[in-house]
């Protein structure tokens, strides 16, 4: 007996989700066709989608007649058109949170990672060095952690920085004072929590009012023993501003997963600077966090299934018939 | 008007230390002299001395007339004839623990770096790859850190670990159970440790009972996904073991700050290894604890200057207490 929805997976999610919801789902890899528009031109054939990066356009969802749901694997929707959507009464529902805690993860490990230098340590060490005075550390304890922003990933990190014995400030305007823990203090300007910090980390998303909002001034503020991290998007800091802050000696390191243009490129003069760590874009990829956002986008299309909109539905306003379809 | 005591420090020591004597002494840098020698060949002129690596045999200290204490700047005292200066009714002391935090942080760090990538995904930005399943990670929390021996660093390392989300498991055969924390397993062998936990650390000093203690057997039970950090001694682990265990793919990597060799040469087979990160035993090496030292070593002089005997002082019962006065 066939299965009574078809469902289409991304080339690459972890198997416990579609595992989860394979009592009333036959699912397919967009892998499975020759190709990415193949797969799009079959689209009319799904009933629910879990979707990765691929691009849904206006053509693309005009010709999804069956479909109830977009569950995006991930946080971020900007590669679906909202209003094509509407049209065909689909819900677009994401897996907010699903990589906190990684994020957090790759944030201690970055400021241990330049406060302890073991990438340029390693390196030396492989070509046969051990000149140990230059790898001279700083330990964490009792320094203090500034938080760009306080949602998901500022959350979990804060959590870890404060296990790990660093105190915790946050410039969060949007957050409540009732929805920050208690040993988390709040500072009132960005500058300031660069001024009151050792480290900063950056957790807002990229919007017109945060582009570039970390430059020069900031970068002076956090001070020659400063290091800053990001793991958000790579526009929220003015990039120039950084190298520059380095070379003078302004602030003391980086670590830095996401950047102004990705892949950063071998000739980008971030990569001859022993003073940043650089990983192409991890905070979010490990494994449990690839299970987490494929298991919460399976249970979104069972809950749509059921006759349910999904805690994160992100277009509710437009699919008020959506369930009836 | 010239101060009452005359101090040789060593070439490099943080300078809180010294300055916190200047009420009674004035201290000499080694660096002042045109080789060590030198300055040992003065070292009739001292009251005291803060040492680092200076030999100080029992030729020289046959010469140190006015020598009331060595302040060893750091744990270990290979370079001291600690039976000569007894005999000369000079005090030995040294700051032992004051670089605890430090190395539990690089134990932290190189635990991250291994899990997220760092080193191997850094060098991989740096050639222009951007290759991001290559180098998907793995979460901490929820993972069982087990710690082989159970002495003040790894108290340090457990209390890091567990505010990260680690769960502890130890072996130590010469811990009593009354000391060990609520929310602590323990085991009873080593090969248990690693079947128990998804990384180990060693925590041990070398002796001839923990010489190889990490073997071919340890190594299997740790397992294709486990890892082994070492920030202890060069030697616990059996390296050549442990080569044919990454060759293998029995353990899922290393994290090693201490070598068999060191330094451990400049072909040695673990550099063929991404699933290695290697730092020149740099645990110890923060301006924290090296703030540290400088202070302890600074204040054992002073303990000295008045008429006491340092709590770290190692040679007290061979002392001619009358000397002291």
């Amino acid at each position: 007996m066939s299965k009574e929805w078809n469902v289409l997976l991304p080339p690459v999610v972890h198997p416990s989700g579609p595992a989860a919801i394979a009592d009333f789902a036959n699912c397919t890899g967009i892998d499975e066709y020759d190709s990415t528009a193949d797969a799009l031109d079959d689209i009319g054939r799904y009933d629910a989608m879990i979707l990765r990066v691929t691009e849904l356009d206006a053509t693309v969802l005009d010709g999804a007649t069956r479909m109830k749901v977009l569950a995006k694997h991930g946080t971020g929707t900007d590669n679906i058109d909202y209003a094509a959507a509407a049209r065909q009464n689909i819900i677009i529902c994401n897996t907010p949170g699903a990589n906190a805690q990684s994020v957090g993860e790759h944030v201690i490990g970055l400021l241990l990672g330049v406060r302890r230098h073991i990438h340029t340590a390693d390196k030396h060490v492989r070509a046969g060095g051990w000149d140990r005075a230059t790898y001279t550390g700083r330990e964490l304890t009792g320094d203090t952690l500034g938080l760009y922003g306080f949602g998901f990933t500022a959350r979990a990190t804060a959590t870890l920085a404060r296990g790990i014995g660093l105190s915790v400030l946050t410039y969060a305007p949007r957050s409540t004072d009732d929805s920050l823990p208690d040993d988390v203090q709040r500072v009132d300007d960005l500058t300031a929590l660069f001024e009151k910090s050792d480290a900063v980390s950056a957790h807002v998303p990229l919007t017109d009012e945060t582009h570039y909002s970390i430059s020069t001034e900031q970068l002076d503020a956090l001070g020659e023993t400063g290091v800053l991290i990001n793991t958000s998007r790579g526009d929220v800091v003015d990039e120039q501003a950084i190298i520059s802050a380095l070379e003078n000696g302004t602030i003391a390191g980086a670590g830095l997963d996401t950047f102004s243009q990705e892949p950063l490129g071998a000739d980008h003069p971030l990569c001859t600077r022993d003073d940043v760590l650089l990983t192409p874009h991890l905070g979010g990829a490990t494994e449990q966090a690839m299970a987490r956002m494929s298991q919460r986008a399976a249970a979104n299309i069972r809950t749509v299934y059921e006759g349910q909109l999904p805690d994160t539905t992100l277009n509710s306003s437009d699919c008020t018939i959506g369930l009836q379809k | 008007m010239s101060k009452e005591w005359d101090i040789l420090l060593p070439k490099q020591i943080d300078r809180s230390g010294p300055e916190s004597l200047t009420d009674f002494a004035q201290c000499t840098r080694i660096t002042e002299y045109e080789r060590t020698d030198d300055a040992l060949a003065d070292i009739d002129q001292y009251d005291a001395i803060i040492v680092r690596t200076a030999d100080l045999s029992a030729e020289v200290l046959a010469r140190a007339e006015r020598l009331k204490v060595i302040a060893k700047h750091g744990t270990g005292l290979d370079n001291i004839d600690i039976e000569a200066a007894s005999r000369h009714g000079i005090v030995v002391c040294n700051t032992p623990g004051v670089n605890a935090r430090s190395v539990a942080e690089q134990t932290i760090a190189l635990l991250f770096g291994l899990r997220r990538n760092l080193h191997t995904a850094d060098r991989h930005v740096r050639n222009g790859g951007w290759d991001r399943a290559a180098f998907v990670g793995r979460e901490l929390q929820g993972d069982t850190l087990g710690l082989m021996g159970f002495g003040a660093i790894a108290r340090e390392t457990a209390a890091i670990a567990q505010g990260v989300g680690l769960e502890i498991t130890i072996y130590d055969p010469h811990h009593a159970d009354s000391k060990v924390p609520a929310g602590i397993e323990r085991v009873d062998s080593l090969t248990e440790l690693c079947a128990q936990s998804d990384a180990v650390s060693l925590h041990a000093p070398l002796t001839p009972e923990t010489r190889h203690a990490i073997g071919a057997e340890q190594l299997n039970a740790l397992g294709s996904d486990g890892v082994i950090i070492n920030t202890a001694r060069g030697g616990i682990i059996d390296e050549s073991a442990l080569v044919d265990a990454l060759d293998e793919g029995l353990v899922g990597g290393a994290g090693l700050d201490n070598f068999e060799q060191e330094p451990p040469g400049a072909d040695n087979p673990l550099y063929d290894y991404d699933r290695v990160l290697l730092t020149p035993h740099l645990g110890g090496v923060t301006e924290n604890a090296l703030e540290r030292m400088s202070r302890r070593a600074a204040d054992n002089v002073r303990t000295v200057y008045h008429g006491a005997l340092p709590e770290s002082t190692v040679n007290r019962e061979d002392l001619d207490q009358e000397v002291l006065q």
